[in-house]
């Protein structure tokens, strides 16, 4: 910085950007720790008498603890199937094979199919699969997206071919390099390949509406939804809910804000 | 690349395609076949209970003349055209903003960021609360500003209803524009702007004349993303009002939705389907080819 | 690299993370400990009458507050020091109430519990008072 510039018009303004950004989710948080401003008008603005009463309902009224798990085990399903077949995949696109050109169009194409487009075929497969309303048939359109396959392509691709020949000399299989060699420095692709995968699957709500019948397999979002038909409409109940359904995703994102940020950069392509 | 050469020529083969295999198989299954399903769907009336029967072009008569799925149609398009401008628009202004080299540039980033990851469905029940005619927040303050006399019905008014959906999907997504927007500039030498400033440029023109067109490729691909998105987006809107009131704020996923799962119309939903698929290829395979590279598929949230 | 030297290595650049999940594994586990130990569903507490003198054989009554208003409630009385002693309560919010002939009823408190069967002491005493 050779010149020094007044940036207080700057962060005037972005104090401001960041305060309208904000107000929403204070908003909630207040709400779900005093039950103000649900039926009384004018709101108060500063929480008076707060406590944790209404978290204790949610968790008692619906199968919290249930959905969640709902929840982590269909994430985990999706996050440790995408880590391990995509960076197969891409492992195997490096290589120089009969067919690659087919197959990369192949993938390139079904890119470009969103999601939405594939749900009524999508759940009558599930449906003859007999995994309809369990966790795989929940995990199991996500468990592999081609974006991902392709970050992991262009991570193994940088990795110097010396490495690969060295390896072959030594007499290691193809298929063990892998893991030996070519997983253990693609750390910033699984970083990326878990950030995408975890939020697409957490947040998703479209796929388990479809696919979930009886409500102890609903997941997180499908159950927060639900809870707005179940109960009144305005409670702080249905705030605190909607406090502990983002809570796991926003306490990742802050605690791995670089990673998040590129990684979510990385096209974000559905699919 | 990689060669596959050796005496192990075979073996390493059959890896390869080993390896290729698992993902292959998902997308096959739930990508490409799909689409040949709907195709094949579309052509027959299907109650899901009962016998499939072979109806040929008549579903995509009725979709033609269905009020409901034109203007489910005109509501995607209509949500594409009112938010991704203004939140392309915003972005720049704001990764403008945070480009600068002040401190607590990484909390602002931050702070920006912090609604894209969260759950939809919560977005869309904060926002539905905040637009609340009795108690909710934004009335509070529009009537304590005297702006407005009497509360305003956003979500229930017919006219208010998709733009109300529109304010909370831009602060959704801001965001995420604003990483892509600073990527872009980031890639701008400073140079340009140090002779720029020593011929006597104002900062403001210094943006329009230098900022902005050599982002012009980071615009489009906002506007690719934004289209594609505006088209797929569901959680928000079927939360917050379920294409209420009417259908003001149908749009053409939760229309496809309604007709396949709550009217069990599934011919006709892989109908609206295929329109919908069609027209995204369309776009996508235009945006292709005038940005000449791998812009496709791109989606900005979920 | 040693594997030593890795975990080291990635014990620095992580240190805010690793202290952050393990205070959230210990709050956890406290938690659940804290539970376990007090989870026996007892509701106790003492009724005076206005002269704050214990009140023997008091009717109090312990009705659960839930958006189903059907449940039963429960009665205990009250022993020569005026204390009650309600045993296996699973209510998470509940009414709380007492009376006795010719002396009084106390008012209709109502308390929320932090988890289920948590033993509860009523933070102040059910005081009887004459209708007027």
């Amino acid at each position: 910085m050779s010149k020094r510039r007044s940036h207080v018009l700057t962060h005037i303004l972005l104090v401001l950007i960041c305060f309208l950004i904000i107000v929403p989710i204070y908003w909630v948080v207040k709400t779900s720790l005093t039950g103000e401003n649900l039926f009384n008008y004018p709101p108060s603005l500063i929480p008076k008498d707060p406590h944790l009463y209404f978290f204790v309902d949610v968790y008692y009224w619906i199968p919290f603890l249930r959905f969640f798990m709902n929840s982590v085990i269909v994430s985990a399903i999706v996050v440790v199937s995408n880590i391990i077949f995509n960076a197969m995949a891409g492992f195997a696109l490096g290589y120089n094979f009969p067919g690659k050109k087919i197959i990369i169009l192949t993938y390139l194409s079904c890119m470009m199919v969103p999601f939405q487009t594939t749900i009524i075929p999508a759940f009558l497969l599930t449906k003859y699969f007999g995994l309809l309303n369990t966790h795989l048939g929940l995990a199991l359109p996500l468990v592999s997206t081609i974006i991902n396959i392709f970050v992991f392509k262009m991570n193994f691709d940088a990795v110097p071919h010396s490495l690969h020949d060295a390896a072959r000399i030594d007499g290691m299989a193809d298929w063990r390099m892998l893991f030996r060699i070519y997983l253990p420095l693609a750390r910033p692709a699984i970083a990326t390949n878990i950030i995408l995968t975890f939020v697409w699957s957490w947040n998703n709500f479209i796929w388990p509406l479809i696919i979930t019948q009886d409500t102890i397999m609903r997941t997180l979002p499908l159950g927060l939804a639900r809870f707005l038909s179940y109960f009144e409409d305005t409670s702080g109940q249905l705030y605190a809910f909607v406090i502990m359904v983002i809570a796991p995703i926003v306490v990742v994102f802050l605690m791995n804000q670089k990673s998040f940020i590129s990684g979510m950069m990385s096209g974000a392509v559905k699919g | 690349m990689r060669q596959v050469i050796g005496q192990k020529r075979g073996r390493i083969l059959l890896m390869i395609y080993l390896f290729l295999f698992p993902s292959l198989a998902i997308f096959i299954l739930y990508r490409i076949t799909p689409i040949i399903w709907n195709l094949v769907l579309s052509f027959q009336e299907w109650q899901f209970i009962g016998p499939n029967t072979w109806i040929g072009l008549q579903n995509y008569a009725e979709m033609i003349r269905d009020p409901v799925f034109w203007q489910s149609f005109k509501n995607t398009l209509f949500y594409f055209f009112g938010g991704t401008p203004i939140a392309i628009a915003l972005a720049v202004l704001v990764a403008v903003l945070v480009n600068n080299p002040i401190r607590g540039r990484n909390a602002y980033r931050v702070m920006i960021f912090l609604p894209y990851p969260i759950t939809p469905v919560a977005v869309a029940i904060i926002w539905q609360w905040l637009y609340n005619e009795k108690v909710g927040l934004i009335n509070y303050v529009l009537r304590s500003l005297r702006l407005v006399s009497d509360p305003v019905p956003f979500l229930q008014s017919f006219k208010l209803a998709l733009p109300s959906v529109i304010v909370t999907t831009v602060w959704q997504v801001l965001g995420y524009f604003v990483i892509i927007v600073l990527t872009g500039l980031q890639t701008i030498p400073d140079d340009l702007y140090e002779s720029a400033e020593l011929d006597g440029a104002s900062r403001l023109t210094q943006f329009f004349r230098i900022t902005l067109p050599l982002i012009r490729s980071t615009i489009f691909l906002c506007f690719i993303v934004g289209i594609i998105n505006s088209f797929t987006v569901f959680d928000i809107i079927y939360v917050m009002t379920d294409g209420g009131p009417g259908h003001a704020t149908e749009i053409l996923v939760t229309n496809i939705y309604k007709n396949a799962f709550t009217f069990n119309r599934m011919g006709y939903a892989a109908a609206m389907t295929m329109f919908m698929f069609l027209f995204l290829m369309l776009v996508t395979w235009y945006s292709n080819r005038v940005s000449g590279g791998e812009a496709g598929g791109v989606s900005y949230y979920e | 690299m040693s594997l030593g030297r890795r975990l080291s290595d990635f014990g620095r650049e992580n240190l805010g993370r690793i202290v952050f999940i393990v205070a959230v594994v210990l709050a956890l586990a406290i938690w659940i400990v804290h539970v376990r130990l007090n989870d026996d569903g007892i509701v106790s507490g003492v009724v005076l009458n206005e002269e704050g003198e214990p009140v023997a054989g008091a009717t109090v009554q312990i009705r659960e507050q839930t958006l189903n208003l059907l449940k039963e409630p429960r009665t205990e009385q009250t022993d020569e020091q005026g204390r009650f002693v309600f045993k296996d309560i699973e209510m998470i919010e509940f009414v709380i109430s007492a009376k006795l002939e010719g002396v009084g009823a106390s008012a209709r408190p109502r308390y929320h519990l932090y988890f289920m069967r948590q033993n509860f002491e009523l933070p102040e005493p059910l005081v009887l008072k004459a209708s007027s």
